[in-house]
């Protein structure tokens, strides 16, 4: 933590309000966001959520995403402001029945018929871009910081629009396969289409969600075109390729030196049949490893760099944002969280999920122009009923497509 | 006691220097331009976390933020945590929380997930299952099966066999279909919707060199059709498809969030023992069926050790054993070992003279047993 950070200890506050003031019109230029939770704090809020999701067949995992979510928007200041969230657990135990029926609809689509599996795929194409929009407005809509609420203004046509095409990637080659099992050409070919043009998807969606942040009466600006997560996914890809070639040599390696350990002592002992059986496990273990090293290494590449982009190009009319995670460190905090979330048989996760979120954060700076960004904004029209009866008739179920 | 706070009215961002004082039934607020009274049942404290600045809800959507004298406040607020709120406060009620874990998910693997699959296959309509088989049927046709090259006698003699041992009211109509698969070899597999598939290599493995089907490898090949009868009459398929959807969600609610990998891993290991326990039944079944039918589970026996030399035969199969102990974890079926032992195990409980020697058994019939 930057050490230009006193605001948040707590005996920094024990001053007169005087003093407060003047910190309202000193610290304006660079608004300052810190995160105060710890690992050990939300460990027990964790496995408490667990335990009482599991023990309720998953009905309490509502209830825990909203202390979840309170658990880090509390926690989460900016300029010594809190951000908090509101949302209606039922809503969200409503949303996910809705999304509970859906996925179960879809898994045995097409075990019934192919008629049935049809009206399925098609179902999901009309209703998830709606129900995707309607997450994100959930989301922000309960989501307040000085008392003013966030909204997503995306319109619906847009949600159409940009969703369409992730849903035709993780639909369409599995209907395919089922409609026409025998056409290996055309499922290639749709793989193949859908695939390589996941950076454009994967880009169109984010700029959906960030161009349309709105916070109070201030809406956000997203400056990236649909074409700039392309360079990071072909970066990517030949980080994968690379520490492919590098886990071939390794596999080379190893089967050149079990060559040799079984002509040089296994063969007698074990005959030829230990020496390939010894082999091949060796290949297994060793292409398991590089297949996740490659997962290991190029998916963090993409986090960080994606995260940046996608940030670093939001910002809002009195304020802009930066973000800069480093590859390396961040590589290092993924290989450390998920070695330990390993050896502790998961119970690290949460000390995982904070230490990546406290990453993100310290990582990300804001600026502004003005000297108090905030003192102009009010509360946006649409959400001044929700602010103050605290629900609203939109929040029925509170779509929740995360799981 | 007056404590410093920050009020925010809900309408605006703008943040206010305040000063909150607790009278007896309302909370009064003071500031720059501010004097508001606040019933103490309007107001609401969120729950207090050990870093951040308390909340406190005024109502039609104000609200005060403390970084200071928290403590103090929530008590003068008569602030009550809620239960999960005073359980998450202390550790070892947190520790309690993961024992409580490890005993559900031990219980819902153990007992709750196959009950429940066993219940809810009963409520599958045949109809449902013969049509997942009749689609499964072409699919293995391609990957897996060749047409049969045995002879139509043969095939008649394995029919008549088959007659012979399935049970006399069976849950749906079973039949028996031939196909050849060098892949699989020696096997015999039942599918959801009653039919059964032999493939030429088992018949092939139990015959005697002129190939006729009597005495010694007919009880043997039935055997092998009684074991998978009992797939079907226990409506194993369906089960196992159940089961593993049912463990792929929880996992997947589990860890699904962390990586694919870790999330596989518990599936198959999980879906790997309950394809065991479905294979114990199916053996145990067959037992019985073969017991009704007076023919001594030994025949069994003699089926795997004879199925065991010949996988022993392919070098890939001769696997050390300290890789055996991890591939047991993940194997279909137990062990061949475990497996004729609990055959001969039940030949010698059994009041059903055991085969002789393998290869040189009469058959018995209803003059043999009392």
């Amino acid at each position: 933590m930057p050490a230009a950070l006193p605001l948040q200890e707590p005996t920094q506050h024990a001053e007169s309000v005087s003093a407060n003031q003047s910190r309202e019109h000193t610290q304006s230029q660079t608004p300052i966001l810190t995160f105060t939770g710890d690992g050990k704090e939300y460990f027990r809020i964790w496995v408490i959520n667990l335990c009482l999701s599991l023990a309720t067949l998953g009905v309490y995992s509502a209830w825990a995403k909203v202390r979840r979510l309170q658990y880090f928007d509390r926690n989460t200041q900016l300029n010594g402001s809190p951000f908090n969230f509101h949302g209606n657990p039922m809503a969200i135990f409503k949303g996910r029945l809705v999304a509970l029926v859906l996925f179960v609809a879809y898994h045995y689509a097409f075990g019934f018929s192919k008629a049935f599996g049809v009206a399925v795929i098609s179902v999901l194409f009309l209703t998830l871009p709606w129900m995707l929009r309607s997450a994100l407005q959930f989301r922000l809509r309960n989501t307040s910081y000085r008392g003013v609420r966030f909204y997503f203004g995306g319109t619906l046509e847009g949600a159409y629009l940009s969703y369409t095409p992730l849903l035709a990637l993780i639909l369409l080659p599995a209907t395919t396969t089922a409609l026409f099992p025998s056409n290996t050409v055309l499922i290639g070919m749709e793989f193949l289409v859908l695939y390589l043009s996941w950076p454009v998807i994967h880009a169109a969606m984010k700029r959906y969600q960030q161009a349309h942040i709105e916070y109070g009466n201030q809406s956000s600006f997203y400056d990236a075109t649909i074409f700039t997560l392309v360079k990071p996914y072909l970066l990517a890809f030949a980080l994968a390729i690379g520490v492919m070639v590098l886990g071939g040599i390794a596999a080379v390696v190893a089967s050149l030196l079990t060559g040799v350990v079984a002509a040089a002592g296994g063969v007698k002992a074990a005959g030829p049949e230990f020496g390939t059986g010894f082999g091949i496990a060796i290949g297994l273990f060793v292409g398991v490893l590089y297949a996740y090293g490659v997962y290991l290494v190029a998916g963090p590449f993409l986090q960080v760099r994606i995260w940046n982009l996608v940030w670093s190009n939001t910002r809002f009319p009195t304020i802009s944002i930066r973000s800069e995670l480093e590859f390396w460190p961040y590589l290092g905090l993924q290989t450390k969280n998920l070695i330990l979330t390993l050896l502790t048989l998961g119970l690290y996760r949460p000390f995982a999920v904070v230490s990546i979120y406290r990453y993100r954060l310290a990582r990300m700076t804001l600026s502004s122009g003005s000297t108090n960004p905030f003192n102009h904004i009010v509360q946006s029209e649409h959400n001044q009923q929700i602010s103050a009866t605290g629900d609203s008739s939109a929040d029925f179920f509170g779509i929740d497509l995360s799981f | 006691m007056i404590f410093t706070g920050i009020y925010f009215d809900g309408r605006a961002a703008a943040a206010h220097q305040i000063h909150l004082i607790v009278k007896v039934r309302a909370i009064q607020l003071l500031g720059h331009g501010i004097d508001l009274l606040v019933p103490i049942t309007q107001v609401r404290f969120n729950e207090p976390f050990a870093h951040a600045p308390g909340v406190l809800d005024l109502g039609n959507g104000a609200h005060c933020e403390f970084h200071d004298n928290q403590k103090i406040l929530q008590k003068a607020l008569r602030y009550r945590p809620t239960r999960v709120e005073r359980w998450q406060t202390r550790w070892q009620a947190a520790l309690v929380a993961i024992l409580i874990m490890i005993g559900l998910l031990f219980s819902a693997y153990h007992w709750g997930i196959p009950k429940l699959a066993a219940i809810a296959v009963v409520k599958i309509p045949a109809s449902t299952e013969t049509t997942l088989g009749a689609e499964m049927m072409p699919v293995l046709d391609k990957s897996l099966f060749k047409p049969s090259a045995l002879p139509e006698n043969r095939k008649q003699q394995v029919r008549e066999i088959f007659d012979n041992i399935k049970p006399e009211h069976p849950r749906l109509p079973m039949h028996l279909l031939f196909r050849s698969s060098p892949q699989m070899g020696p096997n015999a597999v039942a599918l959801p919707g009653g039919s059964i598939v032999v493939t030429d290599q088992m018949v092939a493995a139990l015959a005697p060199k002129d190939g006729d089907l009597t005495g010694t490898p007919a009880l043997e090949l039935a055997g092998v059709l009684a074991h998978e009868i009992g797939h079907i009459e226990l409506r194993h398929t369906l089960r196992a498809l159940l089961a593993n959807s049912a463990v792929t969600v929880l996992t997947a609610t589990l860890f699904g969030d962390f990586s694919a990998l870790v999330t596989a891993i518990p599936v198959i290991l999980i879906g790997s023992d309950y394809s065991r326990d479905m294979e114990s039944e199916a053996d145990a079944y067959a037992v019985q069926l073969l017991e009704q039918h007076h023919i001594s589970p030994g025949y069994m026996a003699d089926v795997f050790e004879l199925l065991h030399k010949k996988s022993q035969q392919n070098p890939l199969n001769r696997t050390p054993r300290w890789m055996r102990f991890a591939t047991d974890f993940t194997a279909s079926h137990p062990t061949d070992e475990t497996r004729i032992k609990r055959f001969r195990d039940a030949a010698a409980k059994s009041s059903v003279p055991p085969p002789v020697a393998p290869s040189a058994a009469v058959a018995p019939d209803a003059s043999t047993t009392p």
